[in-house]
């Protein structure tokens, strides 16, 4: 009973956006802005050319740049065993309605983009991405948008991800304490109050300290 | 690094500013989009599967139009979704990079920003003239409305074409999500209405 008393350990908080990969090769060092340009042209690539071809030899380096970057395969493959069931759907649907030749583009260009992007996702820390964005955002200016204050938003969008996680978690069990746990209401409303008050107070914080772009 | 005020404010509009600051503007976008993000990436809620994944992410969207209202609501969807295709792993199933954009959920995606002002518009003329009980159900109809005229139109054809099928067809794939979005548009719109019971600063006055 002494650990009601005071207040109670906050839970060693899920590293939510934690999935990156160990490692220092040559993925790790590059420029965050290199790699997102990089994606973004095999993904237009892919999805232009639409060839079952093209998709297995650039599904090929992929794997191959995975290997020299000592980026683990197994992580990188792992977006497998998350979506097989998605994947699964998606063959079905294709056998469905469209003939072989197009299901097989249609499958293979969806994987290799999906895993082109897993190997940013497990090379880049998410701080880098927003000066990405905001390096982008630069020649806004011109229209009115401020990139500083872009990227203080991304910031704190970072900073409330692990918060908002635990009130979420926090919220279905007290749902479940009252034998709620399938209603929609009870597990939404504490963390959107959560919310409101987490930003009212980082608000605040940031007035108070005549902050408002980084 | 902030500039010197020519003249100090009076003590009584210091404290209570008429207009909020841009800092909290910010943080409301920031936050947010962090909640949309949370909402993305819970285990979906047990519905029926076609191959876009059924999350609470369009629920994180509704609140954002709903609380937030138009603007900062579509900037707080467009943060969440510029970050997660830039390559923040955000979006559901914690993917994240433009490769998503190849995938069946790409047009629901893109959708979210322009969801969100069109919620916003609805609900801030709503929470601007209505109190009491009517407003629960306008919100859920300023819900229902985004997610109607702009979610599943783009998300349609989206599935269009990624998957190379007919509208048509797109559209039989899309109706398994109707029955969901209704339930969580009325989740939203009772939510954000004890919000903006408890926080009218947030959009009624402003």
């Amino acid at each position: 009973m002494r650990a009601r008393r005071r207040p109670r350990p906050l839970r060693p908080r899920e590293q939510v956006l934690g999935r990156r990969a160990p490692g220092d090769g040559f993925l790790h060092a590059a420029p965050a802005g290199a790699k997102v340009a990089g994606l973004a042209i095999l993904t237009l690539v892919v999805v232009l050319t639409r060839e079952p071809l093209v998709n297995g030899i650039i599904g090929v380096l992929i794997l191959v740049t995975a290997t020299a970057a000592r980026v683990p395969l197994g992580m990188l493959l792992s977006l497998l065993r998350r979506l097989w069931v998605l994947l699964a759907v998606l063959a079905a649907v294709q056998l469905i309605f469209n003939d072989p030749q197009t299901a097989a583009e249609v499958l293979s260009r969806i994987l290799v983009c999906l895993l082109a992007a897993q190997l940013l996702l497990l090379s880049t820390e998410p701080t880098d991405v927003v000066g990405v964005l905001r390096r982008i955002l630069t020649p806004a200016r011109i229209i009115g948008v401020r990139p500083g204050a872009v990227a203080l938003a991304g910031l704190i969008m970072l900073r409330s991800i692990p918060y908002l996680a635990d009130r979420f978690h926090l919220a279905g069990q007290q749902a479940r304490a009252r034998g709620l746990e399938r209603d929609l209401r009870a597990r939404t409303v504490p963390l959107l109050l959560g919310t409101v008050d987490y930003a009212r107070d980082t608000g605040r914080a940031l007035s108070a300290r005549g902050i408002e772009e980084v | 690094m902030s500039q010197p005020t020519v003249e100090p404010l009076p003590a009584a509009q210091a404290a209570r500013p008429r207009r909020q600051s841009r800092a909290q503007d910010t943080a409301l976008i920031g936050v947010f989009a962090g909640l949309i993000a949370v909402l993305a990436l819970v285990p979906p809620i047990p519905v029926g599967n076609f191959g876009v994944p059924i999350t609470l992410q369009t629920l994180g969207v509704a609140l954002a139009g709903l609380v937030l209202g138009p603007w900062r609501g579509f900037a707080a969807a467009g943060l969440y979704v510029v970050l997660g295709l830039l390559g923040i792993p955000i979006l559901a199933n914690f993917s994240g990079g433009l490769g998503v954009l190849a995938g069946p959920s790409a047009g629901y995606l893109l959708a979210f920003p322009l969801t969100a002002l069109v919620t916003g518009l609805v609900a801030r003329a709503v929470v601007r003239r209505k109190q009491g009980r009517w407003r629960a159900p306008l919100l859920f109809l300023a819900a229902i409305t985004g997610s109607i005229v702009v979610t599943h139109p783009f998300g349609i054809l989206g599935m269009s074409v990624n998957l190379e099928i007919s509208l048509r067809e797109a559209f039989f794939l899309d109706i398994v999500f109707w029955p969901g979005d209704v339930v969580k548009s009325a989740a939203a719109a009772a939510a954000a209405t004890l919000v903006h019971r408890a926080y009218p600063a947030v959009l009624a006055r402003r």
